[in-house]
């Protein structure tokens, strides 16, 4: 467990640092978020200028705070902020969040080497540049996004800080849940490697999501990835792909190793899943969130129509996932419930007509076989049947016999579909508009199976 | 002291020699022996000095022989005449010597020769590259892929951070499409995936002991049904490395008299290779 990085999430005290009354401004906002996600610790605004912010009692100077101080969260102007970490180390402060900006991103690298050194034994640092930190556990918003966000079991950890800022409300939009969200600015202190060690170990945290557009030590990320990944799922949007470090013409070897081939060689071996964009990457990760792991291969597809099914077999077929011969004691007992099935192919078409009562019945039917390890069904929206009865039949059917196997699904349409795969989002069911994603997101599972196999064979 | 441990030591003191007399790559002769420690197959071969020397290597290694310049001066070997393969008699073995020496002596006069390389010819295999690399953010990686000359057109190689096990490995040569090669492609016999994966291993594990190497090149790497043999490898130290050397040179010029040594094209010196046997 590291000790140094549990005060940034689970902190029995905050202070804000440049706390504000007025709206709009950042110390503001975070003091805001973090008295309204219910934070249950104590708050302590600190500014000389006020009595009192949103109804707290305001402290002139950390000094005069009359308690310890686990978190301090640090707004203030970029000439104050060196000073309010002296503040900090005396005061015993164990973490700090410099959400100040103007320090290496704008040139300034020796001011942040500066606040490093200060700290340096006595105190984390996450920032400088940076819009804070979010932790389901604690319900504590300390960021200035937005106030609500959905509880859930991802790890966020972001570069950028607009781009995050933008995520963050798309995740609670989207309905994918987060454990905790971090701003990880420039990295003057905490980097990738530290937060990553520290969710490998975080119970609330089942999978990590990593926005990175570079690191400062790249072995050192690689040796942390490598042992989290053996825990939990790691996913990874890697921005900057084009970037090729000058390497000696003279060898081949150089000048086919561009920065990214190297990138992605790690996160290969160290098992951390690249996606290729924000699309990609929440589909998988909300696939490896609400299922079990697949024990093996074998793939089952479930769908209302032919088209559906060549498509998603292109897709299984792709990316290497394995669509299983159906046995014929399988077989007929599908034919015994569906009267115009006549074949005995995997995707399993119920044509046009199925309803929920069949999708129902099929997918059970199909749970309950132990050679199946993976479920994927399918919806097209057709004029006579509700999507919204056929989605609750799907995930009632797997709540009821299927909690042993993943299940993605896929509603194509238009406004009922939509609808009804937000429903299945809120029941914790790995839901897509196409049929692609559904299978992109139990490739994803796939993927996991294999590398838990892997460990298992004394892989690394 | 480890076996890993005292092969680490035995070849840094390669390294040392070459970053000591201020070059910037190991000889073929010290290339060769660096991969033999860790495992890679190279073609059987001695330095011949005299005709006399190469008399008496070329009944042992048996024919067919490249014949190569060695020198610390000459990198590009072939671009000016100091290569000449498929030697098959004592008397072409001869005239390729003489053709060889009086090629580097036209070119460049004052490079200074350490003698001729005289390399068993390896049957032909199919070839593939592996490669070592220093990322100013990873550290030491390895590369493999379809050699040939075709290796930056279709660039089908594939990475990995290294000191690396061997399973990685033959993950890595899964990973390129030539690896349907090793499946054995239109009826041609499987090839020795194994093999490859263990080179690539060997090229990880020098890159990790041995900080002041920048690069390796093992191009090609011929691999055959069984085995797999290093037919050309290529070391090359980082700039600091020299530049560390440099330094001490410059307070104590004594320490490196191989530096102010006279350049002859003199083929009996046989300095440079020091270390070496």
């Amino acid at each position: 467990m590291r000790r140094d990085i549990e005060p940034f999430f689970a902190p029995r005290a905050v202070a804000v640092v440049g706390a504000s009354r007025t709206p709009g401004k950042i110390g503001h906002e975070i003091l805001r978020n973090i008295k309204l996600s219910g934070f249950r610790g104590n708050i302590f605004p600190v500014n000389p200028n006020y009595g009192s912010v949103l109804d707290l009692p305001c402290y002139r100077t950390l000094a005069d705070v009359p308690s310890d101080v686990d978190l301090a969260l640090i707004a203030v102007p970029a000439k104050l902020v060196e000073g309010v970490v002296g503040d900090c180390v005396r005061k015993r402060v164990k973490s700090a969040i410099i959400i100040t900006s103007g320090f290496s991103e704008v040139g300034r690298r020796d001011l942040e080497d500066r606040l490093v050194s200060m700290a340096k034994g006595k105190m984390r640092i996450i920032g400088p540049n940076t819009f804070g930190v979010y932790c389901a556990r604690s319900s504590m918003n300390a960021t200035f996004g937005p106030t609500k966000v959905l509880e859930g079991k991802t790890a966020f950890i972001t570069q950028s800080g607009a781009l995050g800022l933008a995520l963050m409300d798309w995740t609670t939009e989207e309905k994918y849940g987060v454990s905790a969200i971090v701003s990880i600015g420039n990295k003057a202190d905490v980097d990738d490697a530290d937060l990553v060690e520290y969710f490998a170990d975080d119970p609330s945290t089942s999978s990590i999501l990593i926005y990175m557009e570079g690191l400062k030590d790249g072995r050192r990320f690689f040796e942390a990835a490598r042992r989290a990944v053996r825990r939990k799922p790691m996913v990874v949007i890697k921005a900057g792909r084009s970037a090729r470090g000058a390497q000696a013409a003279s060898s081949h070897t150089g000048s086919i190793a561009g920065q990214d081939a190297i990138f992605a060689a790690a996160f290969q071996q160290a098992g951390a899943m690249r996606a290729e964009g924000m699309t990609q990457a929440f589909d998988w990760i909300q696939a490896l969130n609400e299922n079990p792991v697949p024990k093996g291969e074998n793939v089952v597809v479930v769908t209302n129509g032919g088209g559906l099914g060549v498509l998603s077999t292109d897709r299984c077929e792709m990316l290497g996932l394995k669509l299983m011969d159906l046995s014929d004691d399988l077989t007929k007992q599908v034919q015994d419930v569906t009267p115009s099935f006549g074949s005995a192919k995997n995707p399993i078409d119920l044509t046009a007509n199925a309803d929920d009562l069949l999708y129902g019945e099929v997918l059970r039917l199909i749970m309950r076989r132990r050679e199946v390890d993976a479920v994927i069904a399918l919806f097209c929206q057709t004029a006579n049947i509700d999507p919204g009865l056929v989605a609750r039949a799907i995930v009632d059917a797997r709540d009821k016999e299927g909690l042993d196997k993943p299940i993605t699904a896929a509603f194509v349409g238009g406004r009922m579909s939509q609808m009804a795969y937000e429903k299945m989002l809120e029941r914790r069911f790995a839901a897509y508009p196409t049929a692609e994603r559904a299978v992109d997101g139990m490739n994803a599972l796939m993927t996991r199976h294999r590398q838990l196999k892997s460990f298992g064979k004394g892989g690394r | 002291m480890t076996a890993t441990d005292q092969r680490k030591a035995r070849t840094s003191k390669v390294f040392r020699s070459a970053v000591d007399s201020g070059r910037a790559a190991l000889l073929e002769r010290e290339a060769d022996s660096v991969a033999k420690s860790y495992g890679l197959r190279v073609p059987p071969s001695g330095l011949a000095r005299t005709e006399g020397e190469l008399a008496s290597l070329a009944k042992k290694l048996g024919f067919p022989l490249a014949l190569k310049v060695a020198s610390r001066d000459v990198i590009h070997k072939s671009d000016i005449g100091g290569v000449v393969a498929g030697v098959t008699s004592l008397k072409d073995a001869r005239s390729a010597y003489r053709e060889i020496l009086h090629n580097v002596k036209a070119a460049k006069p004052r490079a200074v020769l350490s003698g001729v390389l005289v390399q068993k010819m390896a049957p032909k295999g199919n070839e593939f590259v592996v490669g070592g690399t220093r990322d100013p953010q990873f550290g030491p990686a390895v590369m493999f892929g379809l050699g040939g000359v075709y290796v930056e057109l279709f660039r089908d190689v594939s990475f990995r951070l290294a000191p690396l096990i061997e399973e990685e490995a033959l993950e890595m040569v899964k990973q390129t499409k030539a690896s349907r090669l090793m499946e054995g492609f239109r009826g041609s016999k499987p090839l020795d995936a194994r093999a490859a994966a263990k080179a690539i291993v060997a090229v990880g594990d020098i890159m990790a002991d041995h900080p002041d190497v920048d690069s390796i090149d093992v191009n090609p790497l011929f691999v055959y049904p069984h085995g797999a043999l290093a037919v050309d490898v290529r070391v090359l130290m980082r700039e600091s490395a020299s530049q560390r050397a440099g330094v001490v040179r410059a307070r104590a010029p004594g320490l490196a008299p191989r530096q102010r040594a006279p350049r002859r094209p003199i083929v009996k010196s046989g300095g440079t290779e020091n270390g070496v046997t």
